[in-house]
């Protein structure tokens, strides 16, 4: 996920498309939320992503986190003239895919399924109906269910 | 299990200096901001060394392309993603530097500069030396019709604007230079726009003449072509009027070809590079020559299109046509005299307008078509510009909507010469028939059965061959007026002299000039057409007039600054600004008192921004050319030659509405430059990006909607960090989005989410469920 996102967001950067690139930081958090351990390297690396629209904040995060390594800091190092995160293409084949949930069309949530499952939409159906953004949205009967392998399930209701 | 045990030890260490500082922890931007602002500023973390970048890992070196493109043409393309830059290598990020007006930053600007921020960082991480600064284009009638508007003199209003710029751009936590703004307002600034000027003088690329000029009569000054759209004033809206008066031009035309042919190079967003393209508006065609039956007089039309010419039907001379009385008949003089007069009132946008009803009256007189024999009436028309190609077109209405409509009216004859896809070969009744674009070529003799283009070619090789016709370029860019009869800008540098003028002499008669004249092309690198000539030319045009050596010119403090409306600057009141001695001759003479064009400010900013520490060189050159200034150490000299390693700009970011004003002037200004070998490259800004716009709920930003988006607020709620987020969240960078309240408050509550899961530190205890970061999955709704 993390070799992942530093591809996306490098990309992203690369060619102006901010708003994608806030969007994936947005799907890592939610991820990383999800983690009981977050290692430091994986901080580190989430707050250089963020840091060129957030320079205050992943600032103050980046020397919080130089100390608790317990870094000398009579040098004042700042995260923007950090290194700027690479990838290993090694770690890029994707274990979890992330399928964004519509109903009728509309973005309600997104469920994550092991990559070898992809193709079980029973599966997919039933994580989705678990997630209570989704559930919220399903008020009537569910009239049909699209599924695109991997990417978008969508209730039409 | 006992590593186990190992790391909830180590958590519990961590816990009780984590558990400590959550307390006091909550995110509270308000403190942290102006704190690392500081900090920044202090460490000089965003100041890069602009002496230290080693030209061989300038940005000419490490883009081969670039290298090319200060020869002559450019293919220069950043393919930056994958690569690692060499350390240190500069990186000029450009964002266009705002106008300042009472109200402060629009959010607008914000979103843009946030953006290019972004970008920045992006880049300085990636090792990059980056370059980003930023500046005032505090000048100009903007600034001061907000002046007026608020009842300040526009010296105090630019000392107030400033100050709260200033703060507000510190306060949205741009990674700037601050150590190299500029202020075109500032004197230390403008004795180099106004040195620029002299120079373009010298090298005959400035002239005064009296023209017909775009005049608003709610500014109180003439406009540029460029300034006016639409038949109405770029600023303020009010309807341009034609004026005939004695005004200052910039030769941009004599970079017309080189301006057109360098924009497929440049990496630039698109429709940019087509407003560019269009506006130069290249033309190639044919003038034609036609006789005037039963008199001496001849009329000579342009026309791209000489393939229909079988076609042709009438002639239409444009009201200001030389010829427009004099060919006319004694009993219709009157009403061609009255009819003129209503035409030269009018816009030209009113004249030229699509599907509105055609004018005109009939001069009695008569043009023969050579390749048919027909007799053209020729009639006086409005739609038919003065100004463009030679104020006179042939009619050929069976093949042009504008010319069929004209036809139409007065009963003229219509005859078809193409069929075009539809295979329709009947006569053309209706406009839909009238074929413009592609086609077979019919009832045209020798052109038959030919397909349009070729038979262009056919044609204009004939009407060469029989002596009436000769291919001409033409292009719709004509030369920038530079004079604003206004006081907030750089006085023009330049004086007169009556004594002078009447013997004919001016700065062309110095000794200076003479040696200038001497050198080939006058040091002209490129093959400018014969401009040794054209300086003879003007020569005459000049007489009296001598550039202002000793820089600046200063614009003196004045009471009565407000527009005069006279056709006249406020300047123009002020006899101890005006009255000087002739650099030439020592009598008296008198300073032009017009001050320049706003957009000559802007239109080399990026070049001060580099050597704002220098106060005796204007910005990076050559030390050959460097050490020519008066006053240049030593130390100036090397400065100006090492920074050069900084230009062109390699990423520069800024509206699409600049495409044919600012972005044109300063590539002209560049090539200018370059072509006297002040700079190596011709072209500003190798990569170009048009960003998007901001509205507010749906609907445009306006003081009227009472919509307008106060930065300050929201950075005091939120902080800089959730605003910028929230701009460039909002939809694509180069679109722009929708700003709502609900929307920023979602990503306030992001940012505070991400502080809150790292403020827990390196390994915390999963809560009851998986929404430990927050009250559950992060999404912000657009």
């Amino acid at each position: 996920m993390m070799h992942q996102t530093i591809k996306g967001v490098t990309e992203d950067l690369e060619h102006l498309r901010y708003n994608t690139a806030i969007a994936k930081l947005m799907t890592y958090y939610n991820f990383l939320a999800k983690q009981e351990i977050i290692g430091i390297e994986e901080r580190e690396v989430y707050l250089k992503l963020f840091a060129p629209f957030a320079p205050h904040m992943t600032e103050e995060l980046f020397q919080e986190m130089r100390d608790e390594r317990g870094e000398v800091r009579n040098e004042f190092k700042s995260i923007h003239t950090s290194s700027w995160p690479l990838y290993d293409e090694k770690y890029l084949v994707q274990d979890v895919l992330t399928v964004a949930v519509q109903v009728n069309g509309k973005l309600r949530g997104t469920v994550a399924i092991g990559a070898g499952k992809k193709d079980n939409k029973e599966l997919v159906v039933e994580k989705a109906k678990a997630e209570t953004d989704v559930r919220k949205f399903l008020t009537g009967e569910i009239r049909k269910v699209i599924y695109v392998p991997g990417k978008i399930l969508n209730f039409v209701i | 299990m006992t590593s186990n045990k190992k790391s909830t030890r180590q958590q519990t260490d961590k816990k009780e200096k984590f558990v400590a500082k959550d307390k006091s922890m909550k995110y509270a931007p308000s403190a942290i901001e102006p704190k690392w602002q500081a900090k920044w500023e202090e460490a000089g973390v965003y100041q890069p060394d602009l002496d230290s970048a080693n030209p061989s890992t300038g940005s000419a070196r490490e883009f081969p392309e670039a290298k090319k493109l200060s020869k002559k043409t450019i293919g220069y393309k950043l393919q930056l993603a994958s690569k690692q830059p060499q350390k240190g290598t500069p990186f000029y990020n450009l964002m266009m530097f705002p106008y300042p007006s009472a109200e402060g930053l629009h959010v607008g600007s914000i979103f843009t500069f946030g953006g290019v921020d972004v970008y920045g960082r992006f880049k300085r991480m990636q090792g990059f030396q980056v370059f980003e600064p930023i500046g005032l284009d505090g000048f100009g009638i903007h600034s001061e019709n907000h002046a007026i508007k608020t009842g300040t003199h526009p010296v105090d209003h630019a000392k107030r604007t400033e100050e709260n710029f200033y703060r507000q751009l510190h306060a949205i936590g741009n990674s700037y230079a601050w150590k190299s703004k500029v202020e075109t307002y500032d004197p230390e600034y403008y004795r180099w726009t106004q040195w620029i000027f002299v120079q373009l003088f010298k090298s005959g690329l400035a002239y005064r003449k009296k023209s017909p000029v775009n005049y608003c009569p709610s500014c109180k000054t003439v406009l540029s072509d460029e300034q006016v759209i639409d038949g109405k004033c770029e600023r303020c809206g009010a309807i341009v009027e034609k004026k005939d008066l004695a005004q200052w031009f910039f030769k941009i035309t004599n970079f017309a070809e080189q301006l057109l042919h360098n924009i497929d190079a440049l990496d630039w967003t698109e429709k940019v590079k087509i407003a560019q393209r269009n506006w130069i508006g290249k033309k190639e065609g044919i003038n034609i020559v036609y006789p005037v039956g039963g008199r001496s007089e001849t009329i000579t039309v342009f026309t791209t299109r000489p393939d229909t010419n079988f076609g042709a039907t009438f002639i239409a001379l444009a009201p200001e046509h030389p010829l427009a009385i004099k060919l006319t008949s004694k009993d219709k003089r009157k009403s061609a005299e009255a009819y003129i007069q209503k035409g030269l009132h009018k816009s030209e946008i009113e004249r030229i307008a699509e599907g509105k009803e055609k004018t005109g009256v009939a001069t009695g007189a008569y043009a023969v078509n050579p390749l048919t024999g027909y007799k053209m009436p020729i009639w006086i028309s409005d739609f038919v510009l003065g100004g463009f190609g030679t104020g006179a077109l042939v009619g050929v209405p069976g093949h042009d909507k504008r010319d069929f409509e004209f036809a139409q009216k007065f009963g003229l004859e219509i005859i078809r010469v193409v069929v075009g896809k539809d295979n329709d070969q009947s006569a053309i009744k209706a406009i839909e028939q009238v074929q413009e674009d592609a086609g077979k070529m019919i009832n045209s003799g020798f052109l038959n059965d030919m397909n349009i283009h070729d038979a262009t070619q056919k044609i204009m090789n004939y009407m060469e061959l029989e002596g009436y016709g000769k291919r001409e370029v033409s292009y719709h860019l004509r030369d920038w007026l530079i004079s604003r009869q206004r006081y907030w800008g750089p006085p023009i540098p330049m004086i007169f002299c009556e004594a002078c003028a009447e013997k004919g002499s001016s700065w062309f008669d110095t000794d200076e000039a003479k040696a200038r004249l001497k050198i080939k092309d006058l040091g002209f690198k490129s093959d400018k057409k014969d401009l040794k000539s054209s300086i003879l030319n003007l020569k005459s045009d000049m007489a009296g007039w001598y550039p202002e050596e000793n820089l600046p010119v200063e614009l003196p403090y004045i009471k009565d600054f407000k527009p005069l409306g006279t056709g006249k600057a406020p300047l123009a009141s002020h006899p101890e600004f005006y009255e000087t001695t002739c650099p030439g001759c020592g009598g008296k003479a008198r300073r032009e008192t017009d001050v320049s064009d706003t957009f000559l400010d802007s239109a080399w900013y990026f070049l001060r921004y580099l050597t704002t520490d220098l106060h005796h060189v204007p910005f990076p050159m050559s030390s050959e050319k460097a050490e020519k200034f008066k006053g240049a150490t030593k130390d100036e000299v090397g400065k100006a030659e090492k920074r050069k390693s900084w230009v062109p700009v390699t990423m520069y970011i800024g509206g699409a509405e600049h495409s044919v004003l600012h972005l044109l002037y300063a590539r002209f200004i560049t090539m200018a430059l370059c072509d006297m070998g002040y700079v190596d490259f011709e072209e500003p800004f190798v990569r170009f990006y048009a960003h998007g716009l901001i509205i507010k709920d749906g609907a445009k930003m306006s003081k009227s909607r009472g919509n307008i988006i106060n930065p300050d607020d929201y950075i005091r709620k939120y902080g800089a960090d959730t605003l910028r987020t929230y701009l460039l969240f909002l939809g694509p960078f180069d679109q722009g989005g929708d700003f709502r309240d609900s929307g920023i408050e979602g990503m306030n509550r992001f940012l505070k989410r991400v502080w809150k899961l790292f403020c827990e530190g390196e390994s915390r205890q999963r809560r009851a469920s998986p929404k430990a970061g927050g009250k559950g999955k992060f999404q912000v709704k657009g």
